[in-house]
């Protein structure tokens, strides 16, 4: 997810970049990870994308939803910067507080309001999936949202994240029908990314077969470019995991490992997922030395996305355990109880 | 007296690291090696960094740069983890694999900076372990041993310092050179070059106080007073001296003046060590960096006026100590105030009230001076900032409050804990004088008794106290002595035999804090505490214990994988498992044994010898219970195999002990059981550790007893069925036997020599069973034959055992060669001569040419007679024999069964006899009862008594069987009222006792029972049956197992 996949971009120079552009009084779109900055006055905003007026000659120009990272916007309150360049950064419970210090009244643009509701919801959405909140009232929030703002550039990103807190729930049909508008999109990479997760849903349910089929979908496709890189790689990883839990250990073990040769260390959930996948296969294969080295790289520097962070915490106190150390055991499942105590992963392991 | 340690002047420097090719940033990479390294090194994972580290050289994912400085990142990382570790033992070890690393990297990258660096790292790795020896060697306990490690020591200091020298003359060299640096660098046009230069010339400064420093320390190794130790003090005063008229502009330069002081302090140079000082304490005390050296310098400038005043009894030193440090404590910045130096100075000054109140008569001045000593000592024991001088403070408050009369009630856990530590060493120390009191003085030894117990309760007590004071901030400052608290409690609880609460405690410490210095041995206790308990005859449902002495030792194995204490948890686990007869579980932790385990050998004979048992059983089972060839082979081979590695170890060892006099006797049976005789006389005669060697040469090893006996019966059958047989050895054997049964000077020695040559033919008749083919079986018997017939032909010497022998083992041999139920030809043979032999002894006896040892082997030879008419299907004459005997001891159970047995057997001939067989027979005329009880009585007679359970058994069954035997004759419905008699006694012994005596018996219960239900028409399913009879009566149930 792109919230995730950026943090090299410091926060710290995420916040001067926010600075100069309120400074200069103009909203700004920034695409490719932040790299590129489309400056000027925001007049339309879509869910297909968000259109700029430039400089005094008013060249339009309409940045795709598919290549937003972030929009700026002036005259925004700081605390809605501070809190977006935290979830970005995927340190949602401190851009949840920026943004409770924040006074809705003061906002005097209709579009920074939206902006600043997506955000509350998309921040307690990460938080629960993550195991740090109420799965339904976070859905109910997003589905909120997407009824009152379905033309907001963040609709297709609100619609994903609705399917992954309906997957975590086992509502699968209800998951299915979010990530339907991805499906149906125009931009291939949300196609593929719809494939994806529709894989994930199946591999919840233990289809593990049709999973296969879908994430095959994805890696058979002729789409280039960043995000279909990226989409591409998410199905190797998917397709991995249903091969080891369907016994197939070598195959998924050498697919994970081209996932991990491939990915850039920026990529937290990429990074994060395929170290967990490939530390479970281990573990079906008796590794327990390997699997904690697997899950280590998560614990230790992979840690920025919740759901994952806290599978690995959770394979860490077993692993632990099995080898005697369980004081390292307990320290990974006080962080566990501690960190994400409402998630399967607490739920499950220890007393 | 505290050592000289020089700061570090600059660490790595990034310039360095450039040079290096030692990354300071995090590498970007599909594989974020040293991230991952450097993340585990942080969270004190350094195992895991280790291993990984070690494995990352040979993956692709690890770069060229990783690879070429590997060896000296992990000698690093390895120097790390044992600076961290409160383990002793893995210290040592992970300093050794560090100084290996960074040996090898050195030599790789000689004459390079590299190479420099990784020769610094090695230097300090030495000069560390040779400080920590010294530290040992002025150890009270370590008196003996003083001299030894000092000498150690000297030799690592004299190593690093050859290092050092090498380190400086490098970078020397390196600045030398003009094509390297020029002599002049402009900083403005390559600032780069520049920076260098000057990290050389820091390095090079400090590599000059490092070998000055190492001269030092080898001073230390010296008394200070001998000549070499003056020597080497003036040495280095000199190298420090000449560093500071070097580099006198330089922080370094100034250290140097330092540690010259110290060198002159050390030599009672008090006036130049002083004058030094106070040079240095007129620096500028407002640059942070000019007041570290002043604190340090005044911590030498304490130190020194503390021994001035001893050394030169001017108590006006302590006064001197107290106006010039005092002021430098009492106006420490507050980041200062968190530094154990100022912690130090604060316990000097208190140290010098203390002591110049000693010097000051009573009154008000001497009061305040303690009143102050004591106020600063609190101060330093309170702060979390104290190090080492929190203990020394907390000892000086418990001694303050003591003067002043009050009474020492520790109120800290810091208090609590000295006060137990102390206790735990007083109560060590008395028993280890304890240990040299004689055994006669038994006063000396019950006051020595009482006043351990005393220590061992007020050690108690005390670190019981020391817990209640554990607060968070006791948790977050001193938890290595938490650990210590809790360790020692577990010690102790141990030792007053407390196993459950030691065993708790200990199990506690060692999962949770598994990193903590008494991890390893409280986990040890902890597993030793089980076993106790597990043994505790008083314990009856061991299923607990059992559990947790297998937890504990397995756990120990999964988390010191590496260390000895795994090896020695499986160690006991094996012999947990041979305890509780579970040799598979044996075998599973000997294999996970390392190879090099120093007891592995013994073990190994251990598991060998408990494996041949087995199988010895296991071939005796018959019936459904009898297990396949294959099976039994497989076991006798791994039995063999087993032993063999165990005694190829200890012979490497050259050690001989009980084990290997008992494994090597395992091996001679087991070659002679399986028709390897070479090998069988091989291995009892073999140089060293032959068991016939070594109980000729008495070995202690063989004294255990029995073992002589055994080892010269097994020799004579080796002698008798070797190829070609070795009749004189044989004879030999049997002479020592005998001599051994006598010399052991038992009334019944003649008595039991027969019953050991009766349990020798009984081999004899076992290894021709074994025998695989008729052939063999044959070949056995023949020679045996031989060479009874040759003793027996000898009229001197032999008596009443020989020849009870020589006729038993003719009986042993026909049953050897019985083929089933029928005779053979040769079987019937043997029974011919063993009839005549028996015979011939009670002729020789009634004549008076042999001495019967009583009257009761008389009535034995009597017996085996009757046996061998028995065997011949001379039932009449049998039963006559029989009934003579029971005439004159109609107590004899032996007979009585015979008689049974042979009523039996002649059933077959005419089912009348079944009847005799359990309603007995022959009557007496005087008490008109039956002399041959009979089955029936038999067991009615047996069954009140505990010792003939087995007795009343075997009689109980054979009463079904006879009753069985007859029924089938029998026709209609006498036939179905005999079937229901045999069904209704075996019905009613396992309602009235349900474990049947033993599994054996049960075993035949159960199947004569499932014989009796198919010829009565029923469902053939045993035992079963009565359990569905009972839960369906619900009236009567088998009593609970």
């Amino acid at each position: 997810m792109k919230y995730l996949a950026v943090l090299l971009l410091s926060t710290l120079a995420a916040l001067v970049s926010v600075q100069q552009v309120q400074a200069q009084g103009f909203d700004s779109v920034r695409s490719q990870g932040g790299k590129v900055s489309t400056q000027g006055k925001i007049t339309e905003i879509t869910a297909e994308g968000v259109t700029v007026v430039k400089g005094a000659g008013g060249v339009k120009d309409t940045v795709p939803v598919n290549t937003i990272y972030m929009v700026v916007f002036t005259g925004e309150p700081a605390g809605l910067s501070r809190a977006r360049i935290n979830a970005l950064n995927g340190n949602f419970s401190n851009a949840q507080e920026e943004l409770s210090k924040v006074d809705a009244k003061e906002i005097n643009r209709p579009e920074v309001s939206v902006e600043l509701d997506y955000y509350k919801a998309f921040c307690a959405a990460q938080l629960a999936l993550g195991g740090a909140g109420a799965l339904p009232a976070a859905e109910t929030a997003l589905v909120g949202f997407v009824k009152a703002n379905s033309s907001s550039y963040h609709y297709y990103e609100a619609c994903e994240v609705l399917g992954d807190l309906a997957t975590a729930q086992k509502k699968y049909d209800a998951a299915t029908k979010y990530y339907g508008p991805l499906e149906r999109s125009s931009f291939p990479d949300f196609k593929m990314k719809a494939q994806v997760r529709l894989g994930r849903s199946l591999q919840a349910q233990n289809k593990h077969a049709e999973a296969i089929a879908k994430f095959d979908a994805v890696l058979g496709t002729s789409a280039t470019g960043e995000e279909a890189e990226k989409q591409i790689l998410s199905a190797t990883l998917g397709k991995a995991v249903s091969l080891a839990a369907t016994e197939k250990i070598d195959e998924a073990i050498k697919l994970v490992n081209q996932v991990i040769e491939k990915a850039s260390p920026e990529e937290i959930e990429l990074n994060a997922r395929a170290n967990n996948a490939l530390g479970s296969c281990y573990m079906k294969a008796g590794k327990n030395k390997e699997a904690l080295r697997s899950f280590l790289k998560v614990d230790l520097i992979y840690n920025g996305l919740p759901e994952a962070h806290a599978e690995a915490l959770a394979n860490l106190f077993k692993l632990w355990t099995s080898i005697g150390k369980e004081d390292r055991a307990q320290e990974a499942l006080s962080l566990l109880k501690e960190r994400y105590p409402d998630s399967n992963w607490a739920r499950g392991v220890g007393s | 007296m505290a050592c000289l340690r020089p700061v570090h002047i600059c660490s790595l420097p990034l310039v360095l690291c450039a040079v290096l090719g030692i990354s300071s940033r995090p590498a970007q990479g599909a594989e974020q090696v040293k991230v991952f390294i450097e993340k585990l090194r942080e969270r004190g994972y350094y195992d895991v960094a280790v291993d990984y580290m070690e494995e990352m050289k040979e993956s692709p994912l690890a770069d060229d740069q990783f690879r070429e400085t590997y060896l000296f990142e992990l000698g690093l990382l390895l120097t790390d983890y044992a600076r961290t570790t409160s383990d002793t033992k893995l210290r040592d070890q992970l300093y050794t694999q560090a100084r290996e690393k960074l040996e090898i990297y050195g030599q790789g990258n000689a004459g390079t900076l590299g190479g420099a660096q990784a020769l610094t790292e090695l230097s300090n790795i030495l000069v560390e372990r040779g400080r920590q020896l010294v530290i040992k060697a002025k150890l009270p306990t370590q008196k003996a041993n003083k001299e030894a490690l000092m000498g150690e020591a000297r030799k690592l200091f004299e190593e690093a310092k050859q290092k050092f020298e090498n380190v400086e003359e490098f970078y020397k060299s390196e600045l030398k050179d003009s094509t390297r640096f020029p002599k002049s660098i402009d900083p403005a046009k390559d600032k780069k070059l520049f920076d260098l230069r000057q990290e050389y010339r820091a390095q090079f400064v400090k590599t000059g106080l490092d070998v000055a420093t190492v001269v030092y320390e080898l001073a230390q190794t010296y008394d200070p007073t001998s000549e070499e130790g003056k020597k080497l003090l003036t040495e280095a005063a000199g190298l420090f001296g000449k560093l500071y008229e070097n580099y006198r502009v330089w922080l370094a330069g100034l250290y140097a003046r330092m540690y010259q002081g110290r060198c002159f302090q050390d030599l009672k140079d008090y006036k130049t060590a002083i004058s030094y000082y106070d040079e240095l304490l007129a620096q500028p005390a407002d640059d942070p960096v000019f007041r570290t050296l002043i604190t340090k310098t005044n911590i030498q400038l304490g130190q020194c006026l503390l021994a001035q005043a001893v050394d030169e009894k001017k108590p006006e030193k302590y006064d001197e100590l107290v106006a010039k440090i005092l002021p430098w404590v009492t106006a420490a910045r507050a980041q200062e105030e968190k530094t154990t130096d100022i912690q130090q100075l604060k316990y000097y000054c208190a140290m010098a009230y203390e002591e110049r109140a000693k010097t000051t008569e009573e009154g008000t001045l001497k009061k305040q001076m303690l009143k102050k000593a004591l106020e600063l000592a609190k101060a330093v024991s309170n702060s979390r900032y104290s190090g080492d001088y929190a203990k020394l403070a907390q000892e000086m408050v418990l001694r303050l409050r003591g003067l002043e009369g009050e009474e020492i009630k520790p109120e800290s856990f810091a208090e609590a804990f000295e006060l137990g530590k102390e206790a735990v060493s007083t109560m060590e120390l008395l028993k280890q004088e304890a240990k040299s009191i004689p055994p006669d003085k038994t006063d000396e030894i019950s006051k020595a008794k009482l006043e351990i117990d005393a220590q061992r309760g007020e050690a108690y007590d005390m670190l019981k106290l020391a817990l209640t004071f554990v607060d968070d901030k006791v948790r977050e400052t001193q938890k290595e002595e938490i650990h210590l608290v809790q360790y020692y409690l577990c010690y102790l609880n141990w030792d007053m035999g407390r196993y459950y609460d030691a065993a708790v405690l200990g199990e506690f410490l060692a999962r949770k804090f598994s990193d903590s210095g008494g991890a390893r041995p409280a986990a040890n206790i902890a597993m030793a505490a089980y076993l106790q308990a597990y043994n505790d005859p008083d314990n009856r449902d061991k299923e607990f214990e059992s559990e947790r002495v297998v937890d504990m030792a397995e756990f120990i194995t999964r988390r010191w994988p590496d260390g000895v204490e795994a090896d020695d948890a499986h160690n006991m686990l094996v012999n947990f498992a041979i305890q509780r007869g579970k040799v598979e579980e044996a075998v599973q932790y000997l294999d996970k044994m390392s190879p090099e385990y120093v007891n592995r050998g013994k073990t190994e004979l251990k598991v060998g010898q408990e494996l041949w048992r087995k199988y010895l059983r296991q071939s005796k089972l018959e019936g459904a219970e009898k297990k396949p060839a294959a099976e039994l082979d497989a076991l006798k081979q791994q039995a063999l195999e087993t032993l063999l590695k165990g005694i190829d170890r200890m012979r490497k060892t050259g050690e001989v002990n009980s084990t290997v006099a008992s494994a090597m006797y395992s091996l001679s049976q087991i070659y002679l059981d399986t028709g390897e005789i070479d090998k069988a006389v091989a291995t009892l005669e073999e140089e060293k550790i032959g068991p016939l060697k070594l109980v000729e040469a008495a070995d202690p090893a063989t004294t255990f007893p029995g073992y002589a006996e055994a080892v010269y019966q097994l020799a004579l059958r080796a002698y008798v069925t070797v190829r070609p047989a070795r009749l004189e050895d044989a004879q030999r054997a049997m002479d020592n036997l005998e001599k051994q049964v006598k010399s052991q000077g038992d009334a019944d020695a003649a008595e039991k020599l027969t019953q050991i040559l009766i349990g020798l033919g009984r081999q004899l008749q076992e290894m021709m069973k074994l025998a695989k083919t008729e052939e063999e079986r044959q070949a056995i018997a023949g020679s045996f034959e031989v060479f009874l017939e040759r003793i027996a032909k000898q009229e001197q010497g032999n008596n009443w055992a020989s020849r009870n022998w020589i006729a038993s083992t003719y009986y042993d041999l026909g049953s050897g060669l019985e083929q089933g139920k029928t005779q053979s030809k040769k079987s019937k043979e043997y029974f011919a001569k063993a009839t005549a032999a028996y015979e011939k002894i009670l002729s020789d006896a009634s004549a008076k040419k042999i001495e019967a040892p009583s009257e009761d082997s008389l009535l034995g030879v009597q017996m085996r007679l009757a046996e061998c008419e028995r065997k011949q299907g001379d039932f009449a004459a049998a039963l006559d024999r029989l009934g003579e005997v029971l005439g004159t001891k109609p107590m004899m159970l032996d007979a009585q069964i015979a008689a049974a047995y042979t009523y039996q057997q002649r059933g077959a001939q005419d089912p009348k006899w079944y009847k005799s067989a359990y309603m007995g027979g022959r009557k007496d005329p005087k008490t008109n009862q039956n002399r041959i009880w009979g089955w029936f009585q038999l067991s009615q007679k047996t069954r009140q008594y505990p010792k003939f359970v087995l007795i009343f058994h075997e009689a109980r069954y054979n009463l079904a069987l006879s009753r069985f035997e007859y029924g089938k004759t029998m026709k209609g419905d006498d036939r179905k009222k005999y079937l229901d008699y045999a069904y209704n006694d075996v019905a009613s012994v396992y309602k009235l006792y349900p474990e049947m005596g033993n599994d054996e018996w049960k075993e035949k219960y159960d199947s004569l029972f499932k014989q009796i239900q198919k010829e009565l028409g029923k469902k053939p399913e045993g035992l079963k049956a009565i359990d569905a009879e009972l839960a369906a009566s619900n009236t009567l149930k088998p009593a609970p197992k």
